[in-house]
């Protein structure tokens, strides 16, 4: 069983754009996924807030007593992703001095691609050079791609599965 | 998905190596290693990410962000079901004929588990 920080944007950048659910519901979505195969997820918003704790603090108290071991960060095109930069900057930090669990980059395949081996950033916006400085890191980043909703929730199905298979002690040693 | 891997030697072949070698392989090693071509490397990989055989993990090397790939659980049980055919090919030899078996056997170039 995997403790999934689920982190990712909560609003679109046009209220004309997909009326149908937020990035927010769809994240709550995909929680849904991973708890029917057990697996515990924590979502930042959903979280109580402590009296005066600034919202870092509240990030990095989450993933470490909530015993997180998986964050994945899910990265739709045409979304308000300002808040999920600051977090992708936060695990930097983090990863910069302590360990930090591994990270699922869930991202569609418009903002970011994998073109024969390397990484091409598409998302309209200049976020080359903020990527590759989170990029520039020890740890590397798992990345899984989606097309649309349907491959979203069949990624999201699959990496459940990954995520459910027990290491051996091998894999400990 | 197993259905189109069988239909793709060369999709088990680079699963293969990449399980043999157990550790992430950037794009030109996988080339390298099956002596296919980028375009033959890349559709497989496409292949191979759609379904969630592979793990691609992405860092950034001098001002690139590159990609290695390793094996998932689901692409490690996709190719143990396909040993396990292998093994029964071979035991079927007398009723299917050797060629059968040495044409099953060349997909998996110098890892053949059977010999």
């Amino acid at each position: 069983m995997a403790i999934i920080f689920l982190l990712g944007p909560s609003v679109w950048k046009s209220k004309k754009i997909s009326p149908i659910y937020s990035p927010m519901q769809k994240r709550r979505q995909l929680a849904e996924i991973f708890r029917a195969d057990n697996h515990k997820i924590v979502i930042m918003e959903d979280e109580p807030d402590i009296k005066d704790e600034h919202l870092y603090k509240k990030f990095y108290r989450l993933i470490n007593d909530k015993k997180v071991t998986d964050i994945i960060m899910y990265w739709p095109s045409l979304a308000e992703m300002q808040t999920t930069q600051i977090e992708l900057v936060l695990l930097g930090i983090q990863n910069d001095t302590l360990p930090t669990p591994p990270i699922w980059l869930f991202h569609h395949t418009s903002v970011f691609s994998d073109k024969m081996g390397e990484g091409i950033i598409s998302d309209g916006e200049d976020r080359s050079s903020y990527l590759s400085s989170i990029l520039n890191k020890r740890k590397k980043k798992r990345d899984v791609e989606f097309e649309n909703d349907e491959d979203l929730t069949r990624k999201a199905e699959f990496l459940s599965k990954e995520l459910q298979i027990k290491p051996t002690i091998q894999d400990l040693l | 998905m197993i259905l189109k891997l069988f239909g793709h030697e060369n999709y088990i072949r680079i699963l293969q190596t990449l399980r043999k070698k157990n550790e992430g392989l950037r794009f030109s090693q996988i080339q390298k290693m099956t002596n296919l071509n980028p375009t033959q490397v890349d559709r497989a990989l496409k292949f191979f990410r759609k379904e969630f055989l592979i793990i691609a993990h992405t860092f950034k090397e001098n001002s690139k962000i590159l990609f290695e790939y390793e094996l998932s659980k689901r692409g490690e049980a996709s190719l143990e079901i396909i040993d396990k055919l292998g093994n029964l090919i071979q035991k079927k030899e007398v009723i299917l004929g050797k060629s059968e078996v040495k044409e099953f056997q060349n997909i998996y170039l110098n890892n053949n588990p059977w010999r």
